[in-house]
């Protein structure tokens, strides 16, 4: 087993109560079951944040209508509906089902930063995708996807709005016998599915997305990160517009 | 006839016209029988019907009046059909969504055949759509086209965020998402500052966050106002994107349908608004391919339910069958407001009542549009609204559907108001005679909308064509009803049956059911005596068998003489006593019976006593009868005289009503039997009106009241020369039972005729009627003495009491313990006389 393989079976997920749909955490889990590794999940809290902002302000915006009112809801009340107890139990049982040993962790935003930059070389990180492009500007998700894009981490971006008709593993790569045809091909032994393979030569990720087969894109992108050529957040924009996972695979770390 | 004329002594009538009998030969009949088509002898009512069925205009619409017993509904459909038959088959009817109006369905009229087509048209196109509506929606070209658009709305929001996001972060400032939205919160080192710490910052740097918070405040306010009108602008180039799509699906297969009806101007009309309709809905295809594809139907073909694509069903209310030629026929036994009109049908979605276009039914007015529609006139008078329905589509011209609700504005419920459907239509309305006068008398728009009358005749002329078409007709009944076929002797009896019914013998009775239900026993008498045929003998068990079953009440009448319980002597003579014949009839079973009449007479002023009246059980024919007696013997025997007479007549042992004044000659004859004191036979029966000159005149019930006292003779043996006296015009209606006549012609009966009283009187007491008018008008002139004596005596007491009053010491007078009858201006007082004179007789 190559150290990428086993830096694939250690899986970090880090979501985000309030931001991460917790109908998707499920989807998440499922995503972890390939690697067939163990799965350490962060639950990121945002109730100190939201307190700080209400309590400081006292006013919000309704993102449908574009307009500010009073902020009505005691810390209180936040804290019951953000809480983080209906997500780690819905994480819990999801795990559960899935037979995954999940060590679910409920944190704050400078705790799971540091456990995001201790991740790399080790584990990937497996980051959720909101949808909604404001909900990706909140603190503190925006701070955690901006750690672990800059903290040279193997990362699976894992969409909302995933296709229901994918199937197939794409694995881009300069050859057949690379270390990250080698995860796809055991990802794939997991999950039953082929692997096909797109040539990385000349690869432009906005010109592959435009490209991508609309009626049958693939499960899953398998790419290694090509320094100056694979912007995380370029990245992360396709695997949104074809809501399509991709695993940035994270070059530092090699079968030597 | 004048009091003087010498009457003959009647004799009995001869066997021949006690019953007379049918004859035919089989070489009479058709080698080819016409079919039975129930109108022998109604040739008024045929030529009434025929008219009917020709004429174009409106409102000669058709009442039967038919006997009850006829069976008109039948008849009528059995005219019809051929001319119906004959005619071009009416336009197809259906009914579509209205896309304008959804609440008012659209009724199209199609050319006979065509609605099947039609509709199976639109489900084979709507199942193509159904396939290439969603296949168009995935088709590469589509996705794409969609893709760059989201594409573009995304970029634009994500560029717009993440403008936000940078611009927040340079700031220092937090997007915060809260339960209810997004609030802002100054950051430091990539933290929130809690109010605590921000309150420790320096004063100007308070100040300085607070702008650069309104700063992203304002954007983020911006910005997400922006956001509605870039999904607005998405969606909108969303639906014209799949607008465009699906027009180019679609139109090739929309034209396509079109083409095939392109001789329809209604069809592609409707189809042209379908059209626009499917382009405003076209997602409804997508969302009905999917439902379809979970619950495994692969292909959508013409009875799969089309769940939300129903509004594109086609409704085939009125539809021609192929096999069918020509113009429809219908008959509705139940004319309820839904039957006649049509109606609208719900179905329970969720506990909540709903409807559409396809759930219209047809009623029987749209069914026999074009035709002929036949209504039992009871039936729908006895529905409620049904006769006001009909009326009202006969005076608009169109059918409307309405819910018994409705038309009393008592529903509340969401429905149909489908559009009314024109309609050209004969209705046939089957009554009786009675119910046409009545509806004529009280309904002004009966008069109007049913102009033509086809009366059915009871009865029909007796002779030896009607005879051999009367047999024909039971032949082709028989054959009709899968009945074994009727032997020439068995069509004798039954013509000869039709006969007995019509009570005449030169008639025949048009009555068909009762002779067919005759028939139908005697066939099953038959197929149990193994027999091929129906035979003489079959229908003779057949008819005993109907009486036997009705004969029981007749039966114990006739025990409670026999066991002298009722006094009914038929042997030896009496005064003041005779046998008269009533007839009593039970449902459709008529017999008859002998009632003793007695008469007492004595002086009088005149007047005769109907006890039956005086008791309330007479009716007021049986009192006219009376009265007309009372004129003949004013007229016969005190022309120059005063009529000193009070008699009095009664039924003896009748405790119910009596009517009619068929015992009038009777009571005649018993009456002179009393003035004259000479004995009547008892072995006679008499029955026959009379007139104030003494002729007799005919009386209904005849053959009954014959046999009744037939019945009776024929238990006690015969004795004493039994026999009836009936008016000779009765003659004619003599259709008497074998078994009278079988005695009649072995002489130990008799039916005697008679044309007056007198003739009658000579039977009855074998005198000379002169001679007997003798000794009536003796009794008389000893009546006359008697009663003027006693006047006198009442005029003198009456002198008396005025001298007393006069004179008040005269002695008082003893008031007369036998007073006369009273002068008529004082009835309440002759009444009490009439009594205590009655006692002393």
């Amino acid at each position: 087993m190559t150290k990428i393989e086993r830096q694939v079976q250690n899986c970090l997920l880090v979501t985000v109560a309030g931001v991460a749909n917790p109908a998707n955490t499920d989807a998440a889990l499922r995503m972890v079951v390939p690697f067939g590794g163990t799965c350490r999940t962060l639950l990121v809290t945002q109730d100190e944040v939201t307190r700080a902002a209400s309590d400081t302000f006292g006013h919000e915006i309704d993102a449908a209508t574009g307009r500010w009112r009073t902020f009505s809801l005691s810390a209180g009340e936040t804290s019951v509906q953000r809480g983080t107890v209906p997500l780690r139990r819905a994480m819990t049982d999801a795990a559960n089902s899935l037979g995954l040993e999940a060590d679910i962790a409920v944190t704050d935003t400078s705790a799971a930063v540091a456990d995001i930059e201790a991740a790399q070389a080790k584990s990937i990180v497996i980051l959720m995708q909101p949808a909604d492009p404001l909900l990706r500007q909140t603190h503190p998700f925006a701070t955690l996807r901006r750690v672990a894009f800059e903290a040279n981490a193997s990362t699976l971006m894992v969409p909302e709005n995933r296709r229901q008709n994918a199937t197939g593993i794409l694995v881009i790569a300069g050859s057949p016998e690379t270390p990250e045809v080698a995860v796809a091909k055991r990802i794939a032994k997991q999950t039953g599915e082929d692997v096909s393979l797109a040539s990385s030569d000349s690869f432009d990720w906005q010109d592959f997305a435009r490209r991508l087969p609309i009626t049958s894109p693939p499960a899953l992108i398998v790419k290694m990160r090509t320094a100056g050529y694979d912007d995380p957040n370029i990245v992360s924009r396709v695997s949104r517009q074809t809501g399509t996972p991709v695993l940035l695979l994270e070059p530092g770390v090699d079968d030597n | 006839m004048s009091k003087d004329a010498t009457p003959e002594s009647p004799s009995p009538i001869a066997s021949g016209d006690l019953r007379r009998r049918t004859r035919l030969s089989s070489d009479q009949f058709k080698a080819e029988p016409e079919p039975f088509d129930g109108l022998l002898g109604q040739n008024r009512a045929r030529e009434a019907m025929s008219l009917a069925a020709s004429m174009e205009a409106d409102s000669f619409n058709l009442f039967i009046a038919a006997p009850h017993g006829v069976s008109a509904n039948a008849i009528a459909k059995r005219f019809l059909d051929p001319i119906a038959a004959s005619r071009s088959q009416p336009s197809d009817w259906v009914y579509v969504f209205n896309f304008e109006t959804p609440h008012k369905p659209r009724a199209l009229e199609l050319p006979a055949g065509r609605a099947k087509h039609f509709r199976d048209g639109i489900r084979d196109l709507v199942g193509e759509l159904v396939a290439v509506v969603p296949a168009a929606f995935e088709t590469p070209d589509f996705l794409a086209r969609r893709k760059a658009l989201e594409d573009t709305f995304n970029a634009k929001k994500e560029d717009a965020f993440e403008t936000l996001g940078e611009e927040g972060r340079q700031r220092d400032v937090a997007i915060v998402q809260t339960p209810m939205g997004f609030s802002l919160a100054p950051l430091k080192d990539g933290e929130v500052l809690n109010p605590v710490q921000f309150n420790e910052l320096p004063e100007e740097e308070q100040t300085e966050r607070q702008i650069q918070l309104k700063a992203v405040q304002e954007r983020l306010a911006n910005t997400l106002r922006d956001v509605p009108n870039w999904e607005r602008e998405l969606r909108q180039a969303l639906q014209a994107l799949e607008r465009d799509t699906a027009e180019v699906a679609i139109t090739h297969s929309i034209e396509e349908t079109k083409s095939a009806f392109q001789d329809l101007p209604p069809v592609q009309d409707h189809l042209e608004a379908m059209h626009k309709d499917l382009l405003d809905n076209i997602l409804l295809f997508s969302s009905f391919a999917q439902k379809s594809h979970e619950a495994g139907l692969t292909q959508i073909s013409r009875h799969t339910s089309l769940g939300p694509l129903e509004r594109y069903d086609v409704n085939v209310l009125v539809s021609c069958d192929e096999a069918v030629c020509g113009a429809p026929v219908i008959e509705e036994p139940h004319p309820t407001l839904a039957n006649l009109v049509g109606r609208v049908e719900y179905r329970s979605d969720g506990g909540a009542l709903t409807t559409s276009h396809t759930l219209i039914k047809p009623g029987a007015l749209h069914l026999a549009n074009g035709g002929f529609l036949i209504l039992d006139g009871r039936s729908l008078l006895r529905e409620p609204l049904s006769w006001d329905a009909l009326k009202r589509t006969l005076f608009q011209g169109s059918v409307a559907i309405e819910s018994v609700g409705q038309a009393l504005n008592l529903s509340t419920t969401v429905t149909l108001d489908p559009e009314p459907i024109p309609t050209k239509i004969r209705i046939i309305l089957v009554g009786d005679l009675w119910m046409y006068f009545l509806l004529s008398r009280h309904d002004p728009d009966f008069s109007t909308n049913f102009k033509m009358l086809a009366e059915f005749e009871p009865d029909t002329p007796r002779d030896d064509n009607t005879e051999t078409a009367f047999a024909e007709n039971l032949l082709a009944a028989s054959a009709e009803k899968a009945l074994l076929p009727p032997s020439v002797g068995a069509l004798e009896r039954l013509v000869e049956e039709a006969a007995r019914l019509a009570d005449h013998s030169r008639k025949l009775s048009l009555v068909l059911d009762d002779i067919q239900d005759l028939m139908t026993e005697a066939s099953h008498l038959a197929a149990i005596n193994e027999r091929s045929e129906i035979s003489l003998a079959d229908v003779t068990d057949a008819i005993s068998a109907s009486r036997r079953r009705l004969s029981r009440i007749s039966e114990r009448m006739q025990d409670g003489i026999l066991e002298d319980v009722s006094l009914i002597d038929t042997e030896g003579q009496a005064v003041g006593m005779i046998n008269c014949l009533s007839v009593f009839q039970i449902g459709g079973f008529g017999f008859g019976k002998p009632t003793r009449v007695t008469a007492r007479t004595r002086p009088g002023a005149g007047r005769i006593v109907d006890i039956e009246r005086e008791a309330t059980l007479g009716g007021p024919l049986h009192s006219k009868g009376v009265m007309i007696l009372t004129g003949y013997l004013a007229g016969r025997f005190a022309r120059d005289k005063p009529l000193s007479l009070h008699a009095s007549l009664v039924f003896e042992q009748s405790y119910g009503g009596v009517d009619g004044d068929s015992a009038s000659m009777g009571e005649l004859c018993v009456l002179l039997s009393s003035l004259a004191d000479v004995p009547l036979k008892q072995s006679f029966a008499i029955t026959g009106s009379m007139n104030q000159n003494g002729d007799a005149q005919a009386i209904g019930g005849v053959n009954e009241k014959i046999e009744g006292f037939f019945e009776i003779c024929k238990a006690r043996g015969f004795k004493d020369a039994p026999g009836v006296i009936i008016p000779q015009s009765n003659v004619q209606h003599l259709m008497l039972d074998e078994d009278v006549v079988t005695a009649c012609e072995a002489g130990q009966f008799a039916v005697y005729p008679v044309k007056t009283v007198d003739q009658a009187l000579s039977l009855l007491t074998g005198l000379d009627p002169a001679k007997l008018h003798a000794l009536v008008e003796e009794r008389l002139i000893e009546f006359t003495d008697v009663f003027q004596g006693a006047s006198r005596q009442i005029d003198s007491s009456v002198d008396e009491k005025v001298t007393e009053k006069s004179d008040p010491n005269a002695p008082p007078s003893v008031p007369p313990t036998d007073i006369p009858d009273d002068p008529p201006k004082d009835p309440p007082a002759g009444a009490k006389m009439e009594e205590d004179i009655s006692d002393q007789n």
